[in-house]
């Protein structure tokens, strides 16, 4: 789908075309999916939040003012909505998910992983790595835009990533020493 | 194990991922389906209006002279464009007759697109035969003839400047503004239409029959904040605002005797979550006294309001102003007219703290976007979007004035207030209104306009809105309003080339507006522009995909007066403050250039000074008589490794030579809400205080890997440098930003408030006096 079809698409979805709504999240919704998967660590979690993205955005797409920024934005949406989840996870100790130490983490946590050394890494990560991490994989963005999309500045997103691959880095490289 | 490596084994284990089937497009369009069918949502009216989008009438009355106004932007845009695509490595470009003709080429070939308007039908075939460029052309001349002539003279401006200014337009009726804004849908539409085709986008110019005239002069005051309020013997600290005259609503405030402060100020939704409400904490010599709590939102309608969300609040004289944001179902057959979002301004008398009542409440519709306070009264901006779906039925639409036409307390704005630019295929449009703060019972004046503006700017004289424009570049709207005592005149915009990065990068001074701004380095069109115009007549080598920038003085009629361009090809602007007749600007790439730029005589501009420096500056703000205070990056200007937050003080006693006075890294820290929200930041120059909150990362003494986040005080001696006063560690819980922590101080006390508590200490010391929990 080249960008002027997304554009068409998006008008037709500001019009409550769900069909064509749906067009464009098959563009994006396996990353989508991975990226909150990779975000909460849950595939039940990581399906809910996928849904309340779809009906949010459906519902919020008119107010999406340049159709070619229709993945950043249904990315926004998703972002917005792994934070809060991970917010209550936080909040409820019982499903801390989001803060379990690394070596707690076993295969029938990620039942999905055969090899859960990479998201051992990732999950040692803080929240604000783990998102311009995701972002840099599974959203294709560089730091500049990574930088718009999070609010801050082109540096520190610059910064915060190479720190984030040193850290899985490093954690790596103990795991297969 | 370098970075792709990380980055390929993260994407190979989440290919293995499987997806569940139940997030899959089909699934999801059932769920959407089922949800559009409870929302009694009419999808034949959906399809209705998209079947209608083919058949276009054109708005010839309102295009009128776009043909010849629309210059501004097509010889910049897409003129331009055309002219680079045509023949983009022939040098002949800076010929300037040439791109004046292809801006009418470019015109007349938008202008091919209307379809002839022949009634409000709107089942008219879609195979109406476009018009020719002459056609079109011959009939916006006999359209409007004065206006053709502006035009032409505007043209000669242009031919010199990077910058356009037109007049906004105004709708005769209700019903005219309905045509504009249908119209306008259905272009944009049709543009849909063309999208799976050949896409091709309209770049008409819309104007107006005529302006508001803004006669009143005005007296300017010092572009310069300061952000201490003294009386007698109390001196406290007030929100960091950009213009020393206006105030700028914030999360805490304090009126130096009590500290008050927003709770839950992140989205509420009703019956689900705890309801904001703001707190009132008497603090005196650091003791920490609640004394009132006052619930937000009491009159939410349980039944119909769905969600709120607390903006912002204002201290004026013992009195509270807050701003919030509402959203309530409406009823309605239409699924997206279900829900209305409202901004409402509820103000409280406080000069009795143990009776504290609410006295007004005003609403305008649209959500908030932004909102100042200037001689004594309240300027609120909100963002209305116009209900598209109406225009599946033209008829229909038309009666559904709550689709298009905003509401003023729930009466519907007055025709004469309502206003147009040509960015009209947003169907955005702000509301903008003034409420007088001393009797507040209703607002002095209302407007509605209908363009890309977003972001706001306001001086002493003056409100800017300002907002970007993608087309295939990247230019900025800037609209003018002038104010006067809480009475609105709707002055005349201007499209410039670039981005701004922020309020910042606007100043008005002595009756002239300065810009700087950046144009985006994949903004080819735009950049061989500039080049074309400066840059490239004077250094052909400069290769045209870097950002590059640009200072800009436009008059109180948005027209033009100097400029300078070409600056700092490929770095971009970080931050910008402007002292009376002299603006300085940071721009990035591996050092930090801080330029100064003497703006007395506005129509020549010139840059006084570069400084060179590692690392950059977010934030700048004069500190004393001849000094900058620059808060940034430290950055290792051969490898750009970030090194921590930097603090530089500029000696800018001369500007043609201005020197980093002092220099003052604090290493490990790699954010702060500084560098993004001036509001954070308590600065007090006179008092020699400034502060604010940084997150600081690093491996503490049992090696594990930690996020610590604090709070600092510094002051600055001339001779000794920076010194860090005091450092006050932060209990943060996640539950909140960084960016809502502030401090405050009031005489020799600071408090350090979060969303969930305030603690107090001695000023400039780790002394902690009290504490208090507010949540």
């Amino acid at each position: 789908m080249n960008k002027d079809e997304i554009t068409a698409h998006v008008l037709l979805a500001k019009n409550g075309d769900t069909g064509s709504f749906c067009k464009l999240y098959e563009l994006y919704y396996k990353d989508m999916y991975r990226y909150a998967y990779y975000m909460l660590g849950s595939k039940e979690d990581a399906e809910d939040v996928i849904s309340e993205t779809v009906l949010d955005a459906f519902t919020g797409i008119k107010n999406l003012r340049h159709p070619a920024k229709f993945k950043a934005w249904i990315f926004q949406i998703l972002n917005t909505k792994c934070k809060r989840q991970i917010a209550s996870y936080i909040k409820d100790r019982d499903n801390n998910d989001a803060d379990v130490p690394e070596e707690n983490l076993k295969e029938d946590d990620h039942p999905y992983a055969s090899n859960i050394d990479i998201q051992n890494a990732f999950s040692a990560l803080n929240d604000n790595e783990k998102t311009i991490i995701s972002l840099t994989v599974f959203g294709g963005y560089n730091s500049r835009e990574i930088a718009r999309f999070l609010k801050s500045k082109e540096g520190t997103i610059r910064s915060s990533k190479s720190r984030a691959f040193d850290k899985m880095s490093q954690y790596l490289k103990e795991d297969f020493a | 194990m370098n970075e792709q490596d990380i980055i390929n084994r993260i994407e190979k284990e989440a290919n293995d991922l499987p997806i569940p089937e139940s997030i899959s497009p089909s699934n999801m369009e059932k769920m959407l389906n089922e949800k559009v069918k409870d929302q009694d949502y009419n999808s034949e009216h959906a399809t209705d209006s998209i079947d209608n989008t083919s058949s276009v009438i054109p708005f010839r009355k309102r295009i009128g002279l776009a043909i010849a106004a629309c210059f501004g932007v097509i010889i910049i845009g897409s003129g331009a464009l055309t002219l680079l695509k045509n023949n983009s490595s022939d040098k002949s470009a800076s010929d300037e007759a040439v791109t004046y003709e292809a801006a009418q080429e470019t015109a007349g070939a938008d202008e091919a697109y209307e379809e002839d308007a022949q009634s409000e039908d709107t089942d008219a075939d879609d195979d109406s035969s476009p018009d020719t460029a002459a056609e079109n052309e011959d009939e916006a001349k006999n359209d409007n003839v004065a206006a053709e002539a502006d035009d032409s003279e505007e043209s000669d401006n242009i031919k010199n400047n990077l910058a356009s200014s037109s007049n906004i337009s105004k709708p005769e009726s209700y019903d005219d503004y309905y045509d504009t804004v249908y119209y306008a849908y259905l272009e944009s539409s049709r543009n849909r239409q063309k999208a799976l085709g050949e896409f091709r986008s309209f770049d008409a110019e819309e104007t107006l029959n005529e302006s508001t005239a803004i006669d009143s002069q005005s007296d300017s005051g010092i572009a310069n904040s300061e952000s201490s309020k003294s009386s007698s013997d109390k001196s406290y600290s007030s929100t960091n605002t950009q213009e020393k005259n206006v105030d700028e609503g914030d999360i805490v405030k304090t009126d130096g005797e009590y500290i008050y402060t927003a709770h839950g100020s992140d989205y509420y939704t009703i019956g689900q979550s705890q309801q904001p409400f703001i707190t009132i904490t008497k603090a005196s010599k650091g003791k920490l006294t609640k004394v009132s709590s006052i619930p937000l939102f009491d009159d939410i309608n349980t039944q119909n309001d769905t969600n709120c969300i607390l903006n912002e609040f204002y201290l004026y004289n013992n009195r509270l102003i807050v701003l919030y944001g509402k959203s309530s179902k409406i009823s309605g057959n239409n699924y997206y007219l279900n829900y209305e979002s409202k901004t409402v301004i509820d103000i409280y008398d406080i000069s009795n703290k143990s009776n504290i009542r609410k006295i007004s409440s005003q609403s305008q519709s649209g959500t908030f976007d932004s909102s100042r306070i200037s001689d004594g009264h309240l300027y609120t901006v909100s963002r209305f979007y116009i209900d598209n779906t109406i225009f599946g039925n033209y008829k229909d639409g038309k009666e559904n004035l709550a689709g298009y036409i905003p509401y003023i307390n729930d009466q519907n704005i007055d025709c004469d207030d309502i206003f147009y630019s040509r960015h009209l295929d947003n169907m955005n449009t702000f509301v903008i209104t003034s409420l007088n703060l001393s009797r507040a019972n209703s607002f002095s004046d209302a407007k509605s306009i209908s363009c890309s503006g977003s972001e706001m700017y306001v001086s002493d004289n003056a409100i800017y809105l300002y907002g970007s424009i993608y087309d295939d570049i990247e230019k900025t709207e800037i609209l003018r309003i002038e104010y006067r005592k809480g009475t609105m005149n709707i002055g005349n915009r201007a499209v410039i080339a670039g981005r701004l990065y922020d309020s910042f990068a606007l100043s008005e001074y002595n009756d002239h507006l300065r810009i700087v701004a950046t144009i985006p380095a994949n903004n080819f069109a735009w950049y061989s522009f500039d080049a074309w115009t400066d840059a490239a007549l004077s250094d052909p080598g400069i290769t045209v995909r870097k950002d590059i920038n640009s200072v800009y003085v436009l008059d109180n009629e948005m027209k033009m007066t100097g400029k300078i361009t070409g600056l700092a090809p490929g770095e971009q602007i970080y931050s910008a403050r402007f002292f009376g007749d002299i603006g300085y600007f940071v721009t990035y790439r591996n050092t930090d250039p801080l330029f100064s730029v003497d703006f007395s005589d506005p129509e020549n501009p010139t840059i006084l000074g570069e400084l060179k420096i590692p690392g950059f500056s977010n934030y700048l703000h004069f500190y004393g008589n001849n000094t900058l205070l620059g808060i940034g990056e430290e950055r290792d200007p051969y490898t750009q490794n970030l090194d921590g937050l930097k603090l530089s003080m500029f000696n800018i006693e001369d500007p043609t030579n201005v020197v980093e006075a002092d220099r003052l890294v604090l290493h490990n820290v790699y954010y702060s809400s500084a560098q993004y929200n001036h509001k954070s930041i308590m600065i007090d120059p006179e008092k020699n205080i400034f502060g604010f909150c940084y997150e600081m990362e690093g491996y503490d003494e049992t090696g594990d890997y930690s996020y610590n986040y604090y709070y600092s005080t510094f002051s600055y001696d001339p001779k000794e440098g920076f010194y860090e006063t005091a450092r006050y560690k932060i209990n943060y819980d996640y539950m909140y930003d960084l960016e809502d922590v502030r401090g405050v101080f009031i005489d020799d006390y600071f408090y350090l408030v979060s969303p969930t508590e305030i603690t107090s200490y001695v000023l400039s010391s780790d002394e902690q006096i009290d504490n208090i929990i507010l949540n």
